[in-house]
């Protein structure tokens, strides 16, 4: 996915947690000249681990604090008009959910396993 | 659109007609077309006079080099042509047959087609310059005509960093890019990150 696009050789960039067992993100990056020839390359791989405390805060806000939404930090990147931070926070933010979505129904089915073991006994 | 004529004899006038579907991804440099190497070149030329007893239409292509102690290039032909036909090269010769009574006949055509694609220059990275010639040949007499093209150069020797190379989803890393060098300049830079599912 899309992490992010600059006029600058320097820039920051908010990553998503990595899937795999070591949690690591692989990134490549495209130079391009003014005629769109473009040269791609390898960055370092990053361990990223997710910051679960933003996200039970972010969800905690939009479920308990309406009137103090506003404060949350993430709240304020998604309102700060920065079109590369606000895509990697959404983007973050979507792995994190559908992770928890995942677990969620792994949860669910393997409680709806036992439940009908425990049927089949009777 | 460009059109250029360089008739070697000139008894027939050859039109080379060359357009760029996307403008700008060729630009007139100087005496060349300066394009992308990821290019597919479609040519396309037509013999302007009396040119009714045309006998053979054949493209050729040749890559130029420049000597380092000059500015003038030197060209060669390519001698593949005939390996990479219909593969590299389309509609590279169109011949007239000769029939019973040796008699020979006219192609009946006063124009002609010629594509490369992409895989020539990709496949050649290290030759900056190519020549495309097309040869019309009459019974006692031939006219031919060229087009020239510089191949652009993707940004080289430059490298990225990124820092910390460990933390959280709200730690901000800082990509820095240093040593990109392009006789145009750098446009921009752009990052993607990839899962190992994907890469799977």
């Amino acid at each position: 996915m899309m992490l992010a696009f600059s006029v600058f050789p320097t820039i920051q960039v908010r990553l998503p947690a990595g899937t795999d067992n070591q949690s690591l993100i692989h990134l490549v990056g495209f130079v391009r000249d003014p005629f769109d020839c473009v040269t791609e390359f390898n960055l370092s791989s990053v361990v990223v681990v997710s910051d679960s405390t933003e996200i039970t805060n972010l969800v905690d806000s939009l479920q308990n604090s309406r009137s103090g939404i506003t404060n949350n930090p993430l709240v304020q990147i998604l309102a700060s008009g920065n079109q590369n931070t606000i895509g990697q926070v959404i983007s973050s933010l979507s792995l994190a959910f559908n992770k928890i979505n995942d677990q969620t129904v792994k949860t669910a089915v393997e409680s709806e396993t036992l439940n009908n073991d425990f049927h089949f006994c009777i | 659109m460009s059109d250029f004529s360089h008739s070697i004899q000139s008894k027939f006038k050859i039109h080379f007609n060359f357009s760029c579907v996307i403008s700008t991804l060729c630009a007139p440099n100087m005496q060349y077309q300066f394009v992308n190497p990821t290019t597919q070149v479609a040519l396309f030329s037509v013999c302007i006079g009396t040119c009714t007893s045309i006998t053979n239409i054949t493209w050729n292509v040749y890559y130029g080099i420049m000597n380092s102690s000059s500015t003038i290039v030197q060209w060669t032909l390519f001698s593949q042509m005939n390996q990479y036909q219909n593969i590299w090269f389309f509609g590279k010769s169109i011949l007239s047959f000769i029939d019973t009574l040796d008699y020979i006949i006219s192609l009946g055509s006063n124009t002609a087609n010629f594509t490369s694609t992409d895989d020539l220059f990709l496949s050649n990275p290290s030759v900056d310059y190519w020549r495309f010639e097309v040869v019309y040949s009459f019974p006692i007499d031939t006219s031919s005509s060229s087009l020239n093209f510089l191949i652009n150069q993707p940004p080289q020797n430059g490298s990225c960093s990124i820092n910390p190379l460990n933390g959280t989803t709200s730690t901000l890393f800082t990509i820095s890019c240093s040593n990109w060098q392009d006789q145009d300049g750098i446009k921009d830079y752009s990052f993607y990150s990839m899962m190992n599912h994907f890469i799977k």
